[in-house]
């Protein structure tokens, strides 16, 4: 099986972004290392002076730490869910976009449990979830779906790269280091592309990607039950589960476009990243809105019905614009509306602004994330009464910042660091047009 | 030039007068406080008490304290000297020192004979000669021996408990002690529960009636206290029981179930995680198994 | 001098940790006690002490209280056999007096904004008039928080009470957010009082806390295995909280003792968001005939813990605009 002549020179298109970076490669790594390093820093004075340094108080004992624990996570399973999917459904258009969607469902799942240990008081016992493990607990249920995702993710990722890394072993002109070339030798498990080293690898990429889809919706489901078996009104809702598997998936769209732009700008490839994709992209994007704002409504209508004592009361704090009121309207009305206004009306439609659009989510859903946690948490069912106004509302202190950007820092800084390891885009897919649709386990003929 | 400075403020009059003054303002306020602390002891008070027990033995309690508005402290290790007054003489009985608690306890054995007296009254003292800083002080209470017994009957199912009370005469013979106020109690973890309240009359007796309902203990055994309270005449006086008239309570504990909150976790939820674990984990190993084939193919072609 | 006082300090601890205590009987080693003994000698035990001046005398062993240690590690999870305690609480007579709150910090060697007992103040509706509203941990039954530990650190006892092993705590804070009742409260930051080396940490005592763990009240477990009341309890001015053992069917507040069932049934109490189905072992009485107005409740506060209650003060003032 040869690749074919049209695409034949499709990894030597890829291969000098895997070669020596120039100065401003570098630049922008030493302006993400200075980030994580200020995180460390607030780390260090979270470990030294204990939790007293974050605005976390008795009432509200999570903030921002662990809504950016559902926000990454939330990209992770995402980009496992729609990259199996795409798999599994073998769309073609979908190929380009394979290596991004695993990149982040990856990437974001190493970075999301590092928020949830920053919640925790006491991280030297963290041996603990393993020998007084208790089944009967959500954190418990979460940390066996982390680990248990972490490790799928990562075979699944190293699945889809074996074909890549035999293309650039058997590349004599590459320019990389020795060491590189022997990483990708040993990567590449002696992979000549075979008909019967094909036909496995497939079948280990298919159960891979039919295994990761229901782990990564049961996975997102324990999230959501870690806040819904709480007896909190506001949290205490079966809607739960689907609402926050859908909020991932939406939030896992909307940066996918942000980062296909990206791409596009950096590595000039508007050859392989189309405005089609933009276009298809963005249809997914309204058709998700609309079950977003569907899912919203009908939480809030069934709360605001029966008006509750203390949901109605964290009703009003949303609906009042000394509390929540405006970061209620702003989230909502991007989250719910704004893609079926600027994609959905014709005349509006650009790459630009789907980008744009796509953006705009990714931060509604965070403020969503946070309208989740804190407000709840300020509001239990026997009001607080306390003296000291940072005990009754929350506000994020200067160690949490620092560590969300060190966050988003490590984010970006891994996906430059995985673009020099292999191609951005999966070459070998590509090139490989040969078979239309596979079947699931099929049987010899 | 140094000389000459030190020379100009010795002998400058005005330096000794302030010298003067700072002396006078320093020393004085100074010394009447020291004067006010050790000149002035602080009261100290007491109070004696005297309590017959179940056994017979007597008890006097001198608690020592002093009072400073609403704050009593106690006053500790402070010797205190009991006696007890006859008809014609005192007889001392022992110095005892008090505890953290300012209380002094003397414990007089039911075999230990008080000097002969008409009635069987006695004046007891207790006394404490106090030191340089606290105020001598002393206590009294007169106290006539009271004999106090109780019956348990039981009659159709009604529980009563029937009590005799009985005093010495001046012939030192026995005489009921009518119009007691006696007290019926269960014993508690923390505290006594009341049953009843009733005076005696001109017999000494008295009955208190028990509740069916009452608690007891794994088999239903129940201590119940009959008591005589700070009677101007008689002290306190008590008299306990262990009978079985309470409602047995099963102390057994029941193993905790398999339950969200307990130790062990219902059986469906470990089965649900094995199941849905080993699934997913099953899959896992078949693609790798699957990868193992490709590293073997390409072994080979090697 | 200091050095003196550090040893008999660190020797009268040895001394509790033996076992024994001397109760109310205090040996001097002469007077009435010798001429006591003979008999003495003949129905009881001797046990040999040392006294306060550091001589060895013998005591008989009936005039000695026994103190019983609080139970440690693995023996801290079974309750005390036998025992179901309850907490009673009398709406009517809290008047916020704050006794129960600084006894309990200062048995439990909390700091000033640790309350494991709060007091709240309730405005149920419009026409309802406010009263103050003490809130311990309630020890449910089927305790949500206990549900949620990942590790097992707080757990569940035979005697109904719901503690803390703040060794185990990995601080997640879940079981903060899982109470409904927002008893729960984290150590967020290192305290002094935490590195008291010499006391041995009992889950029975909380003492000493542990920086990054969660701490609440524990019903005194251990001043329960001594007859003693919890400090809460035996600190209220008012007597408006009873302790008890249901199954002995009483509670008490230290002055006055009475049935548990027939009080319940009598004053019609209730248990606070009963519907939640988190079976509290806290009963309230209602506030019927209050004592006093809720006023008196605010005038000892200091400006800043009346802070607090602005949330129904002010809600009171404009009904009461209103209203006129």
């Amino acid at each position: 099986m040869k690749p074919d002549n049209k695409n034949k020179n499709l990894i030597n298109e890829f291969t000098p972004f895997l070669e020596r970076p120039d100065k401003v490669w570098f630049l922008k790594i030493s302006v993400l290392f200075l980030f994580i390093a200020i995180g460390f820093y607030a780390f260090y004075v979270q470990v030294k002076k204990g939790h007293i340094v974050t605005g976390m108080r008795d009432h509200v004992v999570w903030g921002i730490y662990i809504i950016n624990f559902i926000f990454f996570l939330g990209l992770s399973y995402a980009g496992a869910l729609i990259s199996c999917i795409f798999h599994l459904a073998r769309i073609q258009w979908g190929k380009p976009l394979m290596r991004m969607l695993e990149m982040t469902a990856t990437i974001s799942l190493v970075i999301a449990p590092v928020y949830i240990l920053l919640c925790i008081g006491r991280v030297d016992r963290l041996h603990h979830l393993l020998i007084y493990a208790r089944i009967q607990s959500p954190i418990t249920w979460d940390v066996i779906a982390i680990v248990t995702d972490l490790f799928f993710c990562f075979v699944f990722l190293y699945f889809t790269h074996i074909r890549d890394f035999a293309r650039l072993r058997d590349l004599p002109e590459i320019k990389v280091s020795r060491w590189r070339k022997r990483l990708y030798r040993f990567l590449a498990l002696g992979y000549r592309n075979t008909p019967e080293q094909a036909k496995y690898l497939n079948q280990a990429l298919d159960i891979m990607a039919a295994i990761i889809i229901p782990t990564s919706i049961i996975a997102y489901s324990l999230l959501a039950w870690l806040f819904g078996m709480n007896l909190r009104p506001g949290w205490h809702s079966s809607i739960f589960a689907p609402y926050f598997v859908l909020t991932a998936v939406y939030s896992g769209i909307a940066l996918l476009i942000v980062i296909m732009w990206i791409y596009r700008k950096v590595y000039n490839l508007e050859k392989y990243i189309t405005i089609e994709h933009f276009y298809y992209l963005g249809f997914v994007l309204i058709i998700l809105d609309l079950f977003y704002g569907y899912f919203t409504f009908s939480e809030y209508i069934t709360e605001w019905y029966n008006s509750q004592k203390t949901p109605t009361l964290l009703l009003y704090k949303f609906f009042n614009f000394s509390e929540y009121g405006g970061l209620f309207i702003f989230s909502n009305f991007i989250a719910a509306f704004l893609p079926l206004i600027i994609i959905g009306i014709p005349w509006f439609r650009s790459v630009k602004s789907i980008t744009i659009t796509s953006a705009l989510v990714i931060v509604a859903l965070w403020i969503k994330r946070y309208l989740i946690i804190v407000p709840t948490l300020e509001t239990p069912y026997i009001p607080i009464q306390d003296n000291r106004a940072e005990w009754v509302h929350y506000s994020a202190t200067w160690v949490e910042w620092a560590l969300t950007l060190a966050g988003i820092a490590t984010f970006i800084l891994f996906f430059i660091f995985s673009s020099k390891i292999a191609p951005i885009i999966p070459v070998s897919a590509m090139e490989d047009k040969t078979k239309k649709i596979k079947i699931f386990y099929h049987k010899k003929n | 030039m140094k000389i000459q400075i030190i020379n100009k403020y010795l002998f400058n009059k005005v330096y000794y007068k302030i010298l003067f003054i700072l002396f006078v303002i320093y020393s004085v306020p100074a010394r009447s406080e020291d004067n006010s602390k050790i000149n002035k002891p602080i009261k100290s008070r007491m109070y004696l008490t005297y309590d017959k027990l179940t056994d017979g033995t007597k008890v006097l309690t001198a608690k020592l304290f002093t009072k400073d508005g609403k704050i009593f402290t106690p006053i500790v290790n402070a010797p205190v000297c009991f006696s007890v007054e006859n008809d014609t003489s005192t007889l001392e009985l022992g110095i005892i020192s008090t505890d953290k608690e300012g209380l002094a306890l003397l414990y007089l054995s039911k075999h230990y004979q008080l000097p002969g007296n008409l009635g069987r009254a006695y004046i007891f003292h207790a006394e404490y000669s106090g030191n340089d800083e606290y105020i001598p002080v002393d206590g009294q209470v007169e106290i006539k021996d009271l004999l106090l017994d109780f019956k348990l009957a039981e009659k159709d199912s009604e529980k009563t408990i029937e009590i005799t009370v009985n005093e010495y005469s001046s012939e030192d013979t026995l005489v009921p002690a009518y119009d007691v106020e006696i007290y019926g109690y269960v014993k508690r973890l923390y505290s006594l529960l009341e049953i009843g309240v009733e005076y005696s009359d001109d017999l000494g007796m008295t009955s208190i009636e028990f509740p069916g309902d009452l608690p007891g203990d794994s088999i239903g055994n129940l201590t119940v206290i009959i008591k005589v309270e700070d009677s101007d005449i008689y002290g306190n006086v008590e008299k306990i029981k262990d009978i079985n008239w309470g409602i047995p309570v099963s102390y057994k504990e029941t193993k905790t179930p398999r339950a969200l909150w307990a130790d062990e976790a219902p059986l469906w939820m470990i089965i649900a995680v094995i199941v849905i674990l080993a699934g997913a984990w099953f899959n896992f190993f078949l693609a790798i198994f699957k990868l193992y084939k490709v590293r073997k193919l390409g072994k080979i072609r090697k | 001098m200091a050095k003196k006082r550090k040893k008999s300090k660190s020797s009268r601890r040895k001394f509790i940790r033996t076992g024994i205590t001397l109760g109310a009987l205090t040996v001097t080693g002469s007077g009435i006690v010798s001429s006591l003994a003979k008999e003495e000698e003949q129905d009881s035990e001797k046990i040999k002490l040392l006294n306060q001046d550091g001589k060895l005398v013998e005591v008989a062993s009936s005039k000695i209280k026994l103190y019983h240690k609080p139970a440690v590690s693995k023996k801290a999870r079974k309750g005390i056999s036998g025992r179901k305690f309850v907490m009673v609480i009398d709406l009517s007579k809290c008047g916020n007096a704050r006794k129960c709150i600084d006894s309990c910090q200062k048995g439990h060697n909390l700091a000033t904004d640790q309350e494991w007992i709060r007091v709240h103040l309730m405005k149920d509706n419009q026409q309802s008039d406010p009263y103050w509203f003490p809130k311990p941990c309630y020890h449910c039954d089927n305790p949500p928080c206990v549900k949620v530990c990942p590790v097992g650190a707080t757990f569940k006892r035979s005697d109904n009470c719901v503690l803390i092993d703040v060794n185990r705590c990995i601080g997640c804070k879940f079981c903060i957010s899982a109470c409904p009742y927002s008893v729960r409260i984290f150590n967020w930051k290192d305290r002094y009082s935490y590195r008291e080396k010499d006391t041995d940490y009992s889950p029975e005592t909380s003492v000493p806390g542990q920086v990054g763990t969660v701490g609440k009240c524990d019903f005194c477990p251990d001043k329960s295995r001594n007859g003693e009341l919890p400090y809460c309890i035996s600190s209220c001015p008012m007597g408006a909280l009873y302790f008890g053992d249901i199954n002995e069917d009483t509670i008490t507040n230290g002055d006055e003792t009475l049935r548990f069932k027939k009080t319940i049934e009598e004053r019609a109490g209730y248990r606070y968001l009963e519907e939640l189905g988190t079976e509290p072992n806290v009963y309230y009485l209602p506030p019927v005939d209050r004592m006093y107005p809720f006023e008196r409740g605010l005038k000892d506060l200091t400006e800043e813990q009346k802070a607090r209650y602005n949330n129904v003060i002010s809600k009171l003032q404009s009904d009461n605009e209103t209203g006129q």
